[in-house]
């Protein structure tokens, strides 16, 4: 009987790390950055190349997500977002410039990978048993990411002094500037964190379900609809992607796997409808950490 | 000669969807990614109707005009009150829950196996499929949908729609609803995308959803960018941009399985290269700022 939720926590689990890593860019810089599905995609090909096409140990193959990861993050702050920022740019604007550089990062990995699907996985198949229930490897290390990594960004944010200085240039970044600190700092250090996350998020998904290069456009709309319900809590934007892993697990039960993008977005056009102040957006008083 | 009318049958197809999206992301600045929903109900509106009358191309041209308003009247229902990233996700929701019906409803639409073997299109008994005839009134409609938009761009409708784009505080100021001028213009793009629908039905003589991805709204978007929002001229010119760069490519030595990726590649640096550099587009009057 849990083994349905249970099996839906564990994607949830993957869509949680890459939600919060989503959250931690757009609920502080407020750029709705759609290109961090390119990282997510550019991770899992980076781990594809080192560990299945030069069978580089796996070591090697966690490095080169991070690198491509943080790769494509940076490339788009520097070239992208920073510049149109310093132009004032609007939030159209930056929406629309990281819709292109999405197409841009995507539509590399595909020149080069090919879009045919791939898959990075190591007898990572092989189940695990607790009393009656069965998870695979992977499932099992997509939930303990998830639980370390929620917690270790939580406990930084939320206890230590750095983490105090990301949420006070996360709450507001001019008046951060104006008290003589640096802004590129923190904004540096959060798009690293996220990066990190997203490299993870990638590996993970990976392993489990395997890699095409236009899965970042899904995944990082699914991100982008539990940034938008969770809100102004991360644990909350955690909780909403876990909470959607279950419930398009119950939905392929009931419909068919191909119901489950409708099941999200079901969901966010239900609140949208019914109580269009649940969404918080990273604007005004719910920005923030 | 047969080549360069087929060019002008995608560029008439193409005008209308690129103006339609001009009224809503260049006139009320709002980011709309349901387009192809209201263009792809609308064709397989058509192409029922089409089956149904053996062949009556007017009864499929109201037919999909009417479904296409009708799509983009239900869409903003749920999203006309949403503004910046909201109402991108939201319209991206109507999207997919649009795209998973295509999918999914195979008795109506056949599914991934798509909707083929229409009757040929005929008007008031006369087969209208040679490609001459159809180019002519291929086009004919796209003009017919470009004076509507003219039209509409007569009324102080369009003014609304650009101060609500400048000022949206000062709009409500005046008495106005944003969200009553959003809803408008989206159904004013679903009408005219919705005629695009039949065009592209009787000419293409085939369906699937892989016609209506979100991956295709985005080049659309991109010519509205590049063309020039906010500006009739602005939309003919994405739409050559549109029609012709594809083109273009096809001349690049390389194998013709990458040149769709290397297309949406190219589409994403110039949405990046415009807006960093000229945000009005081409021929736009005014920039998304």
């Amino acid at each position: 009987m849990l083994q349905f939720p249970l099996h839906g926590l564990a994607t949830g689990s993957i869509y949680a790390v890459l939600a919060l890593s989503f959250a931690l860019v757009y609920r502080s810089t407020g750029i709705f950055h759609v290109s961090h599905g390119a990282a997510y995609a550019a991770a899992a090909y980076a781990a594809y190349l080192a560990r299945v096409e030069l069978t580089l140990p796996w070591s090697a193959a966690v490095l080169s997500a991070l690198l491509a990861a943080a790769l494509v993050n940076l490339t788009c702050d520097w070239f992208v977002y920073r510049p149109l920022q310093a132009q004032g740019a609007s939030s159209l604007v930056l929406t629309l410039a990281s819709f292109g550089s999405y197409l841009v990062f995507s539509n590399i990995i595909s020149v080069f990978a090919g879009t045919d699907p791939k898959i990075l996985r190591d007898n990572m198949d092989a189940t695990v048993e607790f009393a009656d229930l069965v998870l695979t490897r992977t499932e099992l290390l997509g939930l303990g990411l998830c639980i370390v990594s929620t917690t270790l960004i939580l406990g930084t944010i939320r206890l230590t002094k750095f983490g105090l200085r990301l949420s006070a240039f996360a709450q507001d970044e001019e008046l951060y500037s104006v008290l003589g600190k640096e802004p590129l700092r923190p904004r540096y250090q959060l798009l690293l964190m996220s990066s990190v996350l997203a490299a993870l998020a990638g590996l993970l998904v990976g392993l489990d379900r395997g890699m095409t290069p236009q899965m970042g456009l899904g995944a990082v709309f699914t991100a982008g609809v539990s940034a938008l319900l969770g809100g102004a809590n991360l644990l909350g934007v955690v909780f909403v992607a876990l909470g959607i892993g279950v419930l398009q697990h119950f939905a392929t039960w009931a419909f068919s796997a191909e119901w489950q993008d409708a099941i999200t977005f079901g969901l966010l056009l239900a609140v949208a409808a019914l109580r269009p102040r649940a969404l918080l957006p990273a604007t005004g008083p719910t920005k923030g950490l | 000669m047969s080549y360069v009318l087929h060019l002008c049958v995608l560029a008439a197809i193409y005008s209308l969807l690129v103006q339609g999206l001009n009224t809503v992301l260049g006139f009320s600045g709002r980011l709309l990614l349901a387009q192809f929903a209201f263009f792809g109900v609308a064709a397989y509106g058509a192409a029922l109707v089409l089956t149904a009358t053996n062949g009556s191309f007017l009864a499929s041209l109201v037919t999909a005009v009417l479904l296409g308003g009708g799509a983009a009247w239900i869409c903003a229902a749920v999203s006309a009150r949403l503004v910046d990233e909201l109402f991108v996700l939201a319209t991206l929701g109507v999207h997919v829950i649009a795209h998973a019906v295509m999918n999914n409803w195979i008795d109506v639409t056949g599914g991934p196996y798509g909707l083929g073997a229409f009757p040929e299109p005929a008007i008031a008994g006369i087969g209208v499929s040679s490609r001459p005839v159809f180019t002519t009134i291929a086009v004919t409609i796209a003009i017919g949908g470009g004076l509507f938009l003219w039209a509409v761009d007569r009324l102080p409708f369009r003014r609304c729609l650009l101060a609500l784009r400048e000022d949206e505080l000062a709009f409500r100021m005046l008495g106005k609803s944003p969200a009553r001028f959003v809803s408008d213009s989206l159904v004013v793009c679903g009408l005219v995308s919705g005629a695009a629908g039949a065009v592209y039905t009787s000419y293409v003589g085939y369906l699937d959803p892989t016609v209506f991805t979100i991956n295709s709204a985005l080049l659309v978007v991109t010519a509205v960018v590049v063309g020039g929002g906010g500006a009739f001229a602005g939309g003919l010119m994405g739409t050559a941009v549109l029609v012709l760069l594809p083109e273009i490519l096809r001349l690049l030595p390389v194998d013709s399985g990458k040149l769709g990726a290397i297309r949406d590649l190219v589409f994403g640096l110039m949405i990046v290269a415009f807006l960093r550099t000229r945000p009005q587009g081409i021929l736009g009057r005014y920039s998304l700022e």
